[in-house]
């Protein structure tokens, strides 16, 4: 497993489990008993596990000033605007968007589990975003210990995925330091939205 | 609950009808016999406590009216009851929110206030006080003026080289827990919702050389200020600011998103310092200062010396330089400001600090001034595309109306040629074009 990208053992779980889920009598009260609660207890998992992460971040309070340049998204006219932050809070906020996906994550499959009666997706939902959680850059660092370098430096690059192919990709952070420069003293703060 | 609701919104239970029904048109009152009234209890065990009876049934006797107690019970306002409750637990809360808020105003103002009246002459909105009865009488409570139960504000004035200088507090919604929950919940979610939290936000307007627009001619001592006016200093941003909130304010500020973040090994690590030049930095990174923000820990959220507008500038009148100074700091839940009074001394003397010694070589404010230069240029050039717009605008609808008013005066026949010509002039214009093109 070692040599295969997350999106590659991504797609042979779903495979795999597409074909698994074929065999299960979904019909059965009781397998959908026991689906239901291995799909709880995977996100009580991942919460505890993005939770102890959160809290190993707060105690490290790793207040290093932070500077890089955020490219605009495709298509906006925008220039490139500095963001001076440090790693702590950048790790914070990286959290928070960890706790927004999930909880994203199971509202979609509530509404798609309850309102539209699917229960296929409860299997699959119960282990990608498990493997997921423990695949992310903040839990590599914080709760397994590796060095911050190379893939995992911050600030992190966008998981190339399918999406952000079609949006052409360069759209990467940049620590480059005449970039930097450049966008430091732009004075681009406090614009008011009319 | 259901039924609650249902009650609140009316039309629930039957109301009481006097007219018995099964009665043609009128009841027949000589012939009725002499009504006796029924115990309540039978009537009620019929019809339970939702309200008067029906009387469209023939078993329910013919009775007298009831007086108010047979009718109802307790049990029928139980709504009323509930709603009551829940009156008096908002009125609870709102009291009790809005008393610890004041207290906790007041502890701030107890602090500060001794500080506050050594440097000023006058401190509070209650005009000038006469020196004697300035320690012993004035509370230090009524120097500070609630604009809403969250926000207080104070203001102070007479002093050397400063013209004024407004604080302001911001507490919790204490008297509106569901608001309070509702933020923080919306701050999690959202990045455009700051986190609220209890601070203090003070600006000091310094004179900046300009004393004598404030004390009117005659006045005496007017003339001894006109003498004296050297409380100038050179305008330039710099900023002591806590590294939790310099991403936000470097966002929400223009006068900060000027200068260059750099830390200072002489600083604690969880502050930083934003400036234009080094020298600057140099001059006004004090061992005092350093002490002062050491003290305050990580409740200092930041200091600012500006001369810019906070907003972006979008008109030329905006980039006039006004020279303030801002502090802010989170308040202490343990209610002791000991900690946090060497930085808000600070604050206050700072401005005899930069009127002494803010006077820097000319090479290290050129480089200040060419960034303010750059501001006004770009406006200079956005006003001017604007106005050659507007100007390009105006020939055109010139032109229209001249072709009109020829066009009005020609017969059909002209009309239809002088339409002609003008396509083939077009057609011209435009192959032109496109060999210039090629």
């Amino acid at each position: 497993m070692a040599g295969l990208s997350p999106q590659v053992t991504n797609l042979i779980i779903i495979l795999g489990m597409m074909q698994v889920s074929k065999k299960i009598p979904w019909e059965d009260s009781q397998t959908l008993f026991l689906v239901r609660a291995a799909y709880l207890l995977s996100n009580a998992i991942i919460i505890s596990v993005y939770a102890y992460t959160h809290y190993k971040i707060n105690q490290k309070k790793d207040m290093t000033t932070l500077k890089y340049v955020d490219q605009p998204q495709m298509g906006s006219t925008e220039e490139p605007k500095l963001i001076t932050t440090t790693v702590h809070k950048y790790d914070v906020d990286q959290m928070k968007a960890l706790y927004k996906a999930q909880m994203m994550g199971v509202g979609m499959m509530a509404f798609m589990h309850l309102y539209m009666n699917y229960t296929n997706p409860l299997l699959i939902q119960s282990i990608i975003p498990l493997k997921g959680a423990f695949e992310g850059n903040e839990v590599q660092i914080h709760l397994f210990g590796k060095p911050a370098i190379g893939e995992m430096k911050r600030p992190f690059k966008a998981a190339a995925g399918f999406m952000s192919a079609l949006q052409g990709g360069g759209a990467a952070p940049t620590q480059d330091k005449k970039t930097i420069e450049a966008a430091e003293k732009a004075g681009r703060g406090g614009v008011k939205d009319e | 609950m259901a039924a609650i609701i249902k009650g609140l919104f009316g039309g629930a239970a039957p109301s009481a009808s006097p007219i018995p029904a099964g009665d043609s048109d009128f009841a027949d009152f000589a012939g009725a016999p002499d009504p006796t009234p029924i115990s309540f209890s039978t009537v009620s065990s019929a019809a339970g406590y939702g309200g008067a009876v029906p009387t469209s049934t023939s078993t329910v006797p013919w009775t007298k009216w009831y007086n108010v107690h047979e009718r109802h019970s307790l049990g029928d306002f139980k709504q009323e009851g509930i709603i009551l409750g829940f009156l008096v637990l908002t009125v609870l809360v709102h009291l009790f929110g809005t008393g610890s808020n004041r207290k906790k105003a007041k502890s701030w103002i107890s602090a500060h206030a001794p500080v506050l009246k050594k440097e000023f002459a006058l401190v509070g909105f209650g005009g000038p006080q006469i020196a004697s009865e300035q320690d012993s009488l004035v509370l230090p409570e009524s120097l500070l003026k609630e604009k809403s139960p969250q926000e207080f504000t104070t203001y102070a004035s007479g002093r050397q080289n400063v013209a004024f200088l407004d604080v302001n507090l911001t507490l919790h919604k204490r008297y509106s827990p569901i608001t309070m929950i509702a933020e923080f919940a919306m701050s999690l979610f959202f990045d455009s919702m700051p986190t609220p939290a209890e601070r203090v936000e003070a600006i000091l307007y310094p004179f900046d050389g300009r004393e004598a627009l404030t004390v009117p001619g005659q006045l005496p001592g007017a003339h001894e200020l006109r003498k004296d006016t050297k409380s100038s200093y050179d305008g330039f941003v710099w900023a002591i600011v806590n590294k939790e909130t310099m991403k936000q304010l470097r966002d929400d500020r223009y006068d900060v998103s000027l200068t260059g973040t750099k830390d200072s090994p002489k600083l604690p690590n969880w502050v930083t310092v934003m400036s234009e030049s080094a020298e600057i930095t140099d001059f006004l990174l004090t061992p005092e200062l350093i002490k002062a923000i050491e003290e305050a820990g990580d409740l200092l959220e930041h200091l600012i010396i500006t001369d810019q507008p906070v907003d972006q500038p979008q008109k030329l009148d905006d980039t006039v330089p006004k020279k303030r100074i801002n502090l802010s700091y989170r308040l202490p839940s343990s209610g002791d400001f000991s900690k946090l009074l060497p930085i808000f001394e600070y604050f206050i003397r700072l401005t005899d600090t930069l009127v002494q010694g803010a006077h820097f070589r000319a090479e290290v404010l050129r480089k200040v001034r060419v960034t303010r230069e750059d501001a006004i240029k770009k406006l200079q050039k956005a006003d001017e595309d604007e106005k050659a717009e507007e100007r390009a605008l105006e020939r055109e609808k010139a032109k229209k109306l001249k072709r009109d008013l020829e066009l009005k005066g020609l017969d059909a026949k002209a009309q239809k040629k002088y339409l002609e010509k003008e396509k083939e002039r077009e057609m011209r214009k435009m192959q032109k074009k496109q060999t210039q093109k090629g």
